[in-house]
């Protein structure tokens, strides 16, 4: 019995059920290079007079809103509202399943888990990197055709850049629902590990200053060596700080390396997962203890952040706190588990 | 060589650390047969036709439907296996005709012609929205599916659960023709009088654990209530009879409910000369109630005040 990452009922079920949420996402990601760009060169044949973004009408203005986003990257749908529209998207393609408690339906028809998810993914990456093309090649005839303010390499790095951020948090999105229950849950947990280095970074930034561990004069260059590497393992960066002409080819072929390691470790985890109506929070290991782990290093590293902060002292008294409101915390949970109703 | 429809070996299901909620299931279903499962609430029931049907999956023990190991992570081992479960999981935002034209295009043997027939003869409206749906409505269409996908084996858990007298029997009756023509059936239902109706096989299934796997007519042979007096009371010999289930005073009458070796229990309670004794025949779900009892199952409250 063949196992294969593609099924055609599964795709078609999936367009009926999405497709709607995918035309939305095509007119959001349509707005900047096609929308506006019609629409102001429409404005510009019809009013010639007019005057726009404080100037008259010029051969290229239709030009003006790519040329930012594809030179700059300047451009708040395609930076910002855009990947938390994908992430979202991944999200709700597998946990509606859960939610509506359809994953059970799905799972006694003649399908894998494999074919499941891969589908899911394979579709969803699909229509990403269609309305892609759609928009370069748009941005690519209108270059040819009008005069443009933008040149056709900083459109190609633009797409090539973006198409490969968009697929690695479409992918590791999936994955964080793909190990999680509901939607919020795995929302959550696709915001934790998309922004995992940096918030990381940052607490162990301040943990370390707090505790002292830094060598005296060379605090600022760790801390930057820190920030350096967190922000280049988180997705988002490279949207925030794009700019045309600086693109490293590496860095997409690395983007897109790792969106084909969080695709593969979802399907992973999916057919390894059980599929009770919430999901679990983490299958692999006891989910109590992760919890129990994680919350208490984490309140136990803010607490001993926030204290030295107040009394502007760090080293082995902070060191001293942290530990001690990390036994704390992790008994608090101990009793809850204990006593309390866990169900 | 025997075929089975469902084999199960060893078949553990553990929720988190404690929770047992399959024991070391072993079961064996023939192929052909009908096959009840029986069980108070929470028994496991569900549970072990969700591991069979890989929702699920078991902590330890192995199964196999029509042959083919359910670890098997590929979807084709349920080609040929229909599945309605107690509650009904579609698309709410689907459209009838659209879940129809999923399991159409999923399912190789797929009977258009069946389903159409179906559909017109069980009222089910295909311009509606699944969420439209009541309960019953629902469950009807689980039960289209189901037959429309030229099943070998049949695995319904409550198959009548929202459904009315009428187009229950129906659909009953459709299961059956199947397993007249082959098609093995295997279900779980608290409703006792469809079981015995049904059924050539039954198992019961109680805390996670199988108490016993039989054909339902040799349990039916084999098990009695006894009416009788002695003169000097209930003899102690009683309490030792192989398979007694329970024994019940009414005055002088004794109750002696037996669920298995009926005719040599008769001959050793004859051996003990009661004044007066009659057999009467026992209902499947006096049985399933007295076996419960047996277990330690028993809900006898005092009168409320």
């Amino acid at each position: 019995m063949k196992l294969l990452y593609w099924n055609k009922a599964l795709a078609w079920k999936e367009w009926r059920q999405n497709s709607l949420r995918f035309w939305g996402l095509f007119i959001i990601m349509s707005l900047t290079p096609v929308f506006s760009a019609i629409f102001t060169l429409a404005l510009g044949a019809l009013y010639p007079e007019a005057w726009f973004n404080g100037g008259a009408y010029h051969a290229n203005t239709w030009s003006e809103g790519i040329a930012l986003m594809v030179n700059s990257g300047d451009n708040w749908i395609m930076r910002t509202l855009v990947p938390i529209l994908i992430m979202v998207l991944a999200v709700l393609i597998v946990a509606e399943e859960r939610s509506n408690n359809s994953l059970e339906f799905l799972l006694a028809t003649p399908v894998s888990r494999r074919e499941v998810l891969s589908t899911k993914f394979l579709l969803g990456a699909g229509v990403i990197t269609a309305i892609m093309v759609f928009e370069f090649l748009f941005m690519l005839g209108l270059n040819i055709c009008l005069p443009a303010k933008y040149s056709i390499g900083a459109a190609g790095e633009w797409f090539l850049l973006t198409t490969s951020v968009y697929l690695a948090i479409f992918a590791l999105a999936l994955l964080a629902a793909s190990i999680t229950g509901n939607f919020r849950t795995a929302l959550f947990a696709a915001i934790i590990f998309i922004y995992f280095p940096r918030i990381l970074a940052e607490i162990l930034g301040e943990l370390f200053a707090a505790f002292d561990l830094y060598p005296g004069m060379f605090l600022i260059p760790y801390r930057e060596t820190l920030a350096f590497w967190a922000n280049h393992l988180t997705l988002p960066y490279y949207l925030d700080h794009y700019c045309y002409g600086q693109l490293n080819v590496w860095a997409v072929l690395l983007i897109i390396l790792a969106a084909i390691i969080f695709y593969r470790l979802a399907i992973r985890f999916f057919e390894h997962n059980q599929q009770e109506r919430n999901g679990q929070a983490l299958m692999l290991a006891n989910s109590a203890q992760i919890l129990k782990v994680g919350t208490s290093i984490l309140l136990a590293a803010l607490s001993a952040i926030i204290l030295a902060g107040i009394l502007q002292i760090k080293g082995w008294p902070i060191l001293l706190f942290f530990v001690l409101v990390y036994f704390l915390v992790s008994a608090l949970f101990a009793f809850v588990y204990r006593y309390g109703d866990t169900t | 060589m025997q075929n089975w429809a469902i084999e199960i070996q060893n078949l553990s299901k553990i929720f988190g650390r404690k929770k047992v909620a399959l024991d070391d299931i072993d079961l064996a279903v023939p192929e052909g047969s009908v096959f009840g499962l029986m069980g108070p609430n929470g028994a496991g029931k569900s549970t072990l036709i969700k591991i069979l049907m890989g929702i699920i999956f078991p902590s330890s023990g192995t199964a196999a439907l029509l042959g083919r190991d359910i670890s098997n992570p590929s979807g084709e081992l349920r080609q040929d296996i229909a599945y309605v479960p107690e509650v009904q999981n579609f698309y709410p935002s689907f459209y009838v005709e659209d879940i129809l034209g999923y399991c159409q295009r999923v399912y190789p043997n797929w009977d258009k012609k069946r389903c159409k027939t179906l559909l017109k003869a069980f009222d089910l409206p295909i311009e509606d929205r699944v969420r439209e749906l009541s309960k019953g409505m629902k469950t009807r269409l689980a039960h289209i599916i189901a037959l429309s996908i030229r099943p070998r084996l049949v695995i319904l858990d409550e198959p009548g659960s929202g459904l009315d007298a009428v187009i229950k029997q129906e659909f009953m009756r459709l299961y059956m023709q199947e397993a007249a023509s082959g098609a093995g059936i295997f279900f779980s239902t608290h409703n006792l009088h469809e079981l015995e109706r049904m059924a050539d096989q039954v198992a019961v299934i109680m805390k996670g654990k199988l108490l016993f796997q039989r054909s339902l007519d040799e349990w039916k042979a084999n098990s009695r209530k006894i009416q009788a007096i002695f003169p000097e009371g209930l003899p102690e010999e009683i309490k030792d009879l192989p398979g007694l289930l329970r024994v019940e005073t009414q005055g002088k009458v004794y109750s002696i409910v037996l669920g298995d070796h009926f005719t040599e229990n008769l001959e050793r309670i004859k051996a003990l000369k009661p004044q007066y004794m009659d057999t009467l025949d026992i209902s499947l779900e006096d049985l399933f109630v007295y076996t419960m009892k047996k277990e330690g199952y028993s809900h006898e409250i005092a009168l409320l005040e």
